[in-house]
C-alpha cells in the first residue's frame, strides 16, 4: 500500500443542522485498489459525510479534492459524473423486475422503434457480473424478489460497477445478512478495490472491516479521531477510538489547541 | 465462491418476443386463458347451436371492445401502482363532449368526426391531468382521487346534457365506424385490437413501459435511477383518460347516442379483466395481452348467462364476487414469494 495520491481527499469538511454540529473539520481519504474503513458508534457522522460525496447535502465548510483537483458536490449528479456512486442500505432495487432491467433501470438501451435492447443489456449484465465473480446467480433474468440478500446486495453492487465508476461507496453492506452470504459479500468488496476501484465500506462489524479494509478511518461525535492502517492496528485499538477516542476539536467551541 | 472461471449460468431464453410469449405462458395470463377456454366449451355444450356461432363471438367482441380500450389504459395505470376508478365517467363526459363540438361545428362529413374525436380524446386527456395533478401534487391518494372525479365527470355528463342523451352524431360516424367494418372485421373490435397490441408493446418493449413497471414497484429506485417519477404518473394518467376518451368516441359511434347512464358497470368489469389478466392490485407487474383475455371472462360469462335466461343482473354479482376472489389469489402468491 504506497502512499499514491488519493482519488478522493476531503480536508476539513463540516457541516452544521442549525445548531447541531453533524461534522466538525473532518479529513478522510480514498485510494485506488484501498478499501478505506469508515467506522464509528451511531451518530458519529458517518451517514453525513457520506451524503456530503453522494451530493444528496453540501457541506458548510472544507474542501474536496477529487484526482487531486478541487471539486465542488453540490448534486448527485454531480458526484455519479466524478464517478462515484453509493450502495444504499436498502439498495433501491425494484423486486418486480429482473436482474437486468434493474441494473439498466433509467439508462436502458434501445434499437429501431425504442425498442429495448434486452440482448446488449443482457451480455454487459453478465459480463459486469463475471468480472466481478459473482457466480451465485441462477439466470440474470430472475426477479429480484426471488434473490437472497447476500445476491441483491451483488446486483446493487454490480449496479454500481457497471456505470465506469472508480469510487464505490458501501453502506452496511452486511448489516442484514447470514455467516455464507456475508463472506460472499466481503469477498466482492475485496474484488472491487482488486480490480482498481476505491471503495469505502462503512460498517459496524470490526470482524468484517479487519477481512477487507486497508485503512480505517475512525469518526466520533463529528471528528475524525484516527485514520489506521489496518496491518498495524487491531480490534481493541479501533474499539478504544470509536468510544474514546480523542477530539482535536469541541464543537461550538472557539478554537483552542488541545493538545 | 472465488472462483474465477465459472461463468453466471444464463437461462438461455431472451427478452424480446420470446419474453413475451414466455410470459403469456407461465401466470395468470395463462390460467385465465385456460379459464375463458373451459368457460367457453361450457356454454358451447349447453348450446351448441347458439353461443360459439360466427354471429354471437362477433358481438361479443363488439359489445366488449370498449371495456378492452379501458382496460389498456387502467393495465397501464395499475401496473404503476396507482387506481383510476374515474374512466367509466370519463367515457361519458367525453362522448357528451364529442357531441357538443360536433354540433358546435356542424355538418356531417368526416371533418366533422375528426372533431369529435379529438374533442373525445382531449377530454380523456384533461381528466387524466387532472388526476394526475392532484394524485402527484398534493399527494392525495389516487382511489380517492379519481373517486372524486368520477363524481365529477359523471356528474358535468348531466349538467351539460340536463340528463337528456344526445343523439347529433353524424351518420357517417355511426354507419363506417361504428357498423362499418374493415376487411371483415367489425371496426370496434378492430380499434380495441390495435390498441392492444400497441399497448403490449409499449409496456412489455419500451422504456416507457420498463418506467412504468418500476414505479409500480419500487418508486424510491426509480427516482434514484433519475426516472421523473411524478411526470411519468401523469403521464399515465393522461394515457388511461384518453382510452376512455378513445372508448367515449367508439360508444358514440355504436350507439349513435351519449350513453348516458350506461357505462357505471364499465369500470368494474374492466378492473376485473386487468386482474384476472394477470396485472397485480399491488403494482409492478402489468400485462395489457392478460387484460384483453380477461375482459373476456366476464364477457362469456354474461353472455352465457343470458342464453341460460338467468336474470341477467346475476352478472354484476358474480363479477363482484370473482374480483375479490382473484385479488385474493393475488395477495398469497405475494405473500409465499415474499417469505
Amino acid at each position: 500500500m504506497g502512499e499514491a495520491t488519493p482519488l478522493l481527499e476531503l480536508r476539513g469538511v463540516s457541516k452544521r443542522f442549525g445548531a447541531v454540529e453533524a461534522l466538525t473539520k473532518v479529513d478522510f481519504t480514498a485510494r485506488l485498489g484501498e478499501v478505506m474503513a469508515l467506522v464509528g458508534d451511531n451518530g458519529a457522522g458517518k451517514s453525513t459525510l457520506i451524503k456530503g460525496i453522494a451530493g444528496i447535502h453540501t457541506y458548510n465548510e472544507g474542501q474536496i479534492f477529487f484526482d487531486a483537483k478541487p471539486v465542488t458536490i453540490n448534486s448527485p449528479r454531480d458526484s455519479a459524473a466524478l464517478g462515484i456512486e453509493v450502495v444504499y442500505q436498502d439498495l433501491a432495487l425494484a423486486d418486480n423486475l429482473d436482474v437486468v432491467a434493474n441494473m439498466f433501470l433509467g439508462h436502458e438501451r434501445t434499437q429501431a422503434m425504442g425498442m429495448l435492447d434486452e440482448d446488449s443489456m443482457e451480455r454487459t449484465c453478465i459480463e459486469t457480473l463475471q468480472s466481478l465473480s459473482v457466480t451465485t446467480l441462477r439466470s440474470v433474468r430472475q426477479e429480484i424478489s426471488g434473490l437472497s440478500g447476500g445476491q441483491r446486495q451483488a446486483v446493487a453492487v454490480a449496479k454500481a460497477v457497471m456505470r465506469n465508476s472508480r469510487l464505490v461507496i458501501l453502506d452496511e453492506p452486511t448489516a442484514a445478512l447470514g455467516v455464507a452470504q456475508t463472506r460472499q459479500v466481503l469477498d466482492l468488496v475485496r474484488r472491487l478495490a482488486d480490480k482498481g476501484l476505491a471503495v469505502v465500506l462503512i460498517s459496524h462489524n470490526l470482524h468484517d472491516i479487519f477481512e477487507v479494509a486497508d485503512r480505517i478511518t475512525v469518526l466520533r461525535l463529528g471528528q475524525n479521531v484516527h485514520e489506521f492502517m489496518a496491518q498495524q492496528t487491531n480490534p481493541q485499538e479501533v474499539v478504544h477510538a470509536i468510544t474514546a477516542g480523542k477530539m482535536l476539536h469541541v464543537p461550538g467551541m472557539a478554537e483552542v489547541e488541545i493538545q | 465462491m472465488a472462483d474465477q472461471s465459472q461463468a453466471v449460468p444464463v437461462v438461455p431464453a431472451r427478452a424480446g418476443i420470446g419474453a413475451l410469449l414466455r410470459s403469456m405462458l407461465r401466470s395468470q395470463a395463462a390460467m385465465t386463458t385456460a379459464t375463458l377456454l373451459v368457460l367457453m366449451a361450457f356454454f358451447t355444450v349447453l348450446f351448441p347451436s347458439k353461443f360459439l356461432t360466427v354471429f354471437n363471438i362477433q358481438n361479443l367482441l363488439i359489445d366488449y371492445s370498449g371495456i378492452v380500450l379501458l382496460g389498456v389504459g387502467l393495465t397501464f395505470v395499475m401496473t404503476s401502482e396507482c387506481f383510476d376508478l374515474s374512466i367509466g365517467a370519463t367515457l361519458v363526459l367525453a362522448s357528451v363532449l364529442g357531441v357538443e363540438a360536433m354540433v358546435l361545428v356542424g355538418g356531417e362529413g368526416w371533418s366533422t368526426v375528426l372533431v369529435g374525436l379529438a374533442a373525445t380524446l382531449l377530454t380523456g386527456a384533461a381528466v387524466g391531468v387532472f388526476n394526475g395533478f392532484l394524485v402527484v401534487n398534493l399527494r392525495i391518494p389516487s382511489i380517492i382521487v379519481t373517486l372524486g372525479s368520477l363524481n365529477v365527470a359523471q356528474g358535468l355528463a348531466y349538467v351539460l346534457t340536463g340528463g337528456q342523451d344526445m343523439h347529433e352524431i353524424p351518420n357517417l360516424m355511426v354507419d363506417s365506424i361504428g357498423l362499418g367494418r374493415v376487411l371483415g372485421i367489425p371496426a370496434p373490435v378492430l380499434v380495441s385490437g390495435i390498441a392492444v397490441i400497441v399497448g403490449a408493446f409499449v409496456l412489455s418493449q419500451t422504456r416507457f413501459g420498463r418506467h412504468t413497471c418500476a414505479l409500480g414497484s419500487n418508486k424510491e429506485a426509480a427516482r434514484r435511477a433519475g426516472i421523473d417519477v411524478n411526470r411519468l404518473s401523469i403521464q399515465l394518467y393522461v394515457l388511461s383518460g384518453m382510452c376512455a376518451g378513445l372508448a367515449g368516441f367508439m360508444s358514440l359511434a355504436r350507439f349513435g347516442t351519449t350513453t348516458l347512464s350506461g357505462h357505471s358497470t364499465d369500470f368494474i368489469t374492466a378492473l376485473l379483466g386487468v386482474v384476472l389478466g394477470g396485472t397485480s392490485l399491488f403494482g409492478g407487474v402489468g400485462t395489457v395481452l392478460g387484460t384483453a383475455v380477461g375482459v373476456f371472462i366476464p364477457g362469456v360469462l354474461s353472455n352465457g348467462l343470458i342464453l341460460m335466461s338467468v336474470f341477467p343482473y346475476w352478472q354484476l354479482v358474480i363479477v363482484g364476487l370473482v374480483l375479490c376472489a382473484v385479488v385474493y389469489a393475488d395477495l398469497v402468491k405475494r405473500r409465499q414469494r415474499d417469505d
